[in-house]
């Protein structure tokens, strides 16, 4: 059952705009007749796999199938251009893999104690949790500063489009259309910036996705994937740091998988002492993104099956199948069926090992769509993107809102805008408003009380250690380099 | 002469195969009128995201409704609720696309925003829960009864997700009406993330149907407790639970959340009563009732045929308009 929920969710991660909800979605029906443990092995199988699969058209073709795997195109395409797609998957592949290990073994850990945790992050928490990353469209921002910032506020003007139940039952900026009376898709919009932004990048340049001549035999393929491994083994603090941070959002119902990610690449590139490598093609990039993208997972079960709140909207799927097998996630699942909790837990660790095994595998195989003339697969490319898109809703606007986002991507990138910080706005906007409203009516109008929380407080430490952080390494570097300097 | 008739044989033989030829279409066209019904799948849109108890209980009718009238029945989200109930609203009125909602979007998208449809013109199917709503709050909180809830130095915080006059909207005002200060709290993403408020105390009162699923559970589990219900006639789970009404408040209003199955204006009446049976038939099945008793929903299982499912929200219409205009 794992293996069968790990190829459901291998196929629409790998598809762009198709996703690990669609694939619980489909067989939701054909599960209803199946012992319940049996059906989480397929639920944890899809769960486990999406994330990773998504990741493999991110790297290769810029294309994330999965609005998780957004931040993976920041550095795992330039890799893939650079000639080491096959290195990018193989990062990918181990990341995701220590991902969900860690947020898998942090949730097993916490199993006794789930409640008191998840009942730490409240309103406030999120709401400093998000501003944080926000904040981090400072430190991302490559090339323009300026350009860097002013994509960011496009970005946050895009998610305010749209009602929310912060401001109420009336839409802002939907133009009086019912399309936008719930916002802009994320995950059409970025298809479109990141998909038809780069084939229209290509149709205009032509040639191959691999700059280098790059000739990917066996052995050639076979070292790429272990220098991808080694990647990965050589940044233990980048990986633990990102999957803590995955499983903190993944805590925070509503967060989601891209959050996760972003949130993730922006801190790693912050502390990273190759700052500026991110963006061009450096593996700590795919390190951050894909370790928090997977560590989500384990996250987001805590308050799914603690109290019954889905951590992101392919549990808010799980959640439904527990409803139609009979079982209502809440305080007393865990008491009476900690058994389908750990099968839940067993199928994920299970399933994302197969699917990095598998990209292992056929990291070298799938890397040689980057030696190819982009013009013999973009019309295919075209075409997966503009049913991803569609099938998303069911709705046909989604299509032209991925086409339109692809002409906005691709002026993007000729004006050098940064796709990257518009993608942290238009995914943390709604979020910091919805949790910062939150916040002032829980505090009936004040905001005073949120300094009287441990969490918060904890929070903006980090926050504040982060703002400095630059400045603390050159500080520590001077320091050595003056302790080293002296005895000479 | 002889040319003649032949013109006029061939006249004639003409026009028998153009009688003939309008015959068969007339033929083909009567076979398509007395075509058995349904012959094709049947689409239940539901207006949400997967994943909700509007999902779940679409879902849990699909089966035994696909059944019943010996087709495949199958379950479309089409959120946001607005879009999906507009989408629906222009789909052919054939008896193969079903809607399944929540009335009081729908009447709120109708009353606030420029949308094509009215849900009062609806072919309704049928209903399949009634909800009636109640107060809960934490198993630690100073409230006991209504009575301590009046009485509160400040306003108490309760969860609201819905933008616009919803259920919860208005059973707010009315409390206020009676004398509990009430503070809604905005920003939450759908019901279920308003319990970890509630069980951290940064929310001091819920409005969920006490007796359903997640509210039950947490009430069992000893987490919350159950103050009050806006049912008139009481709790049929827990009979000590004092109904609003039976408090001295007989004006408070019983709003229930309810669960329609609607066709678009203008299905045939022979489809609808096809499917209308079919409903009733499905919703009396060994698993529908099996999931109404796991989600429990035993108590709040509400039957209703097409015509009383419309009586029903022309009521809700009332009261939210009645509401506004207050």
């Amino acid at each position: 059952m794992i293996v069968l929920g790990s190829i459901v969710g291998s196929v629409f991660g790998a598809m762009p705009g198709l996703s690990s909800i669609s694939a619980m979605v489909l067989v939701l029906p054909f599960t209803f007749g199946m012992d319940p443990r049996n059906a989480m092995y397929i639920y944890a199988g899809i769960i486990g796999s999406a994330g990773l699969s998504g990741s493999i058209p991110a790297i290769t073709l810029n294309t994330p199938g999965t609005a998780g795997s957004i931040a993976t195109c920041f550095d795992g395409f330039p890799m893939s251009q650079r000639g080491q797609a096959a290195r990018a998957l193989s990062v990918a592949a181990c990341a995701s893999a220590a991902g969900t290990v860690v947020g898998a073994v942090v949730l097993f850990t916490l199993l006794p104690a789930i409640r008191p945790v998840v009942l730490l992050f409240g309103a406030p928490e999120v709401f400093f949790l998000v501003v944080g990353g926000i904040a981090c469209i400072a430190f991302v921002t490559e090339g323009s500063f300026v350009k860097g910032l002013a994509s960011g506020g496009l970005g946050l003007l895009a998610s305010f489009i749209g009602a929310n139940s912060a401001i109420g039952s009336s839409p802002r900026f939907s133009g009086g259309t019912l399309y936008l009376f719930d916002g802009l898709p994320l995950v059409a919009i970025f298809i479109g910036m990141f998909a038809f932004g780069e084939l229209l990048h290509y149709a205009a340049r032509g040639g191959q996705i691999a700059q280098h001549e790059v000739v990917l035999g066996r052995s050639e393929g076979r070292g790429q994937v272990g220098q991808g491994i080694r990647d990965v083994l050589e940044h233990p603090l980048l990986v633990l740091r990102s999957a803590v941070i995955g499983i903190l959002v993944g805590i925070v119902p509503g967060a989601g998988a891209p959050t996760a990610s972003l949130l993730s690449y922006s801190v790693g590139k912050r502390l990273s002492k190759n700052a500026s490598s991110f963006g061009q093609g450096t593996p700590e990039g795919v390190i951050a993104s894909e370790t928090a993208n997977d560590a989500k997972d384990g996250g987001a079960l805590l308050p799914t099956v603690a109290l019954g709140v889905p951590g992101s909207a392919d549990q808010a799927v799980l959640l439904a199948a527990f409803i139609l097998h009979g079982l209502t996630p809440g305080p007393l699942l865990i008491r009476n069926h900690l058994d389908l909790v750990i099968a839940l837990l067993f199928g994920l660790i299970i399933s994302q090992l197969l699917t990095s095994a598998m990209t292992f595998a056929g990291a070298s195989h799938i890397a040689r769509i980057t030696t190819i003339d982009v013009r013999y697969f973009a019309p295919f490319i075209t075409v997966f993107c503009l049913i991803g898109s569609y099938s998303l809703r069911n709705n046909v606007w989604d299509v032209f809102t991925a086409v339109a986002f692809g002409a906005i991507g691709y002026l993007f990138k000729r004006y050098g805008f940064s796709l990257v910080t518009f993608a942290m706005g238009v995914t943390l906007g709604v979020l910091a408003e919805m949790s910062f409203v939150r916040t002032m009516d829980i505090g009936r109008g004040s905001f005073l009380y949120v300094f009287s929380r441990p969490v918060t407080l904890v929070l903006l430490a980090v926050l504040a250690l982060l703002a400095a952080a630059p400045r603390l390494m050159k500080l520590g570097q001077a320091k050595a380099e003056g302790v080293d300097a002296e005895p000479s | 002469m002889t040319e003649m008739r032949l013109m006029t044989r061939g006249r004639r033989a003409l026009g028998m195969l153009l009688v003939g030829a309008l015959g068969l279409v007339a033929a083909a066209c009567g076979e398509g009128e007395t075509e058995a019904f349904p012959s094709e799948t049947v689409t239940i849109i539901v207006d949400r995201a997967p994943g909700g108890t509007f999902d779940a209980v679409a879902r849990a009718l699909a089966g035994p409704l696909s059944e019943e009238l010996g087709v495949d029945v199958i379950v479309e989200n089409r959120p946001p609720p607005a879009v999906g109930v507009s989408v629906f609203n222009r789909s052919e009125p054939d008896g193969y696309t079903l809607l399944a909602f929540n009335p009081f979007d729908a009447i709120g998208a109708l009353l606030d925003e420029d949308v094509d449809f009215d849900l009062r013109e609806f072919s309704y199917i049928g209903n399949q829960a009634s909800i009636a709503l109640g107060v809960i709050v934490q198993a630690d909180s100073p409230w006991h009864s209504l009575e301590d809830m009046q009485n509160a130095d400040e306003p108490l915080r309760t969860g609201e997700w819905a933008g616009g006059v919803t259920e919860r909207a208005i059973h707010s005002a009315e409390l206020e009406k009676i004398g509990v200060p009430v503070q809604i709290v905005r920003g939450y993403e759908g019901f279920a993330p308003t319990y970890p408020d509630l069980l951290s105390g940064d929310l001091d009162f819920l409005m969920p149907p006490p007796t359903s699923g997640d509210a039950l559970q947490y009430i069992e589990s000893g987490d919350v407790r159950a103050i009050v219900t806006f049912h008139p006639d009481g709790d049929p789970v827990f009979d000590d639970l004092p109904s609003i009404q039976q408090l001295g408040h007989e004006d408070f209003p019983f709003i229930p959340n309810t669960y329609p199955i609607a066709a678009p204006p203008g299905l045939s009446e022979e489809r609808q009563a096809i499917l209308e049976d079919a409903m009733q038939a499905a919703m009396a099945s060994d698993a529908y009732q099996a999931f109404l008793e796991e989600f429990g929903l035993v108590h709040s299982h509400d039957p209703r045929r097409g015509a009383e499912t419309l009586e029903l929200m022309e009521e809700l219409f009332a009261i939210n308009e009645a509401f506004r205009t207050n």
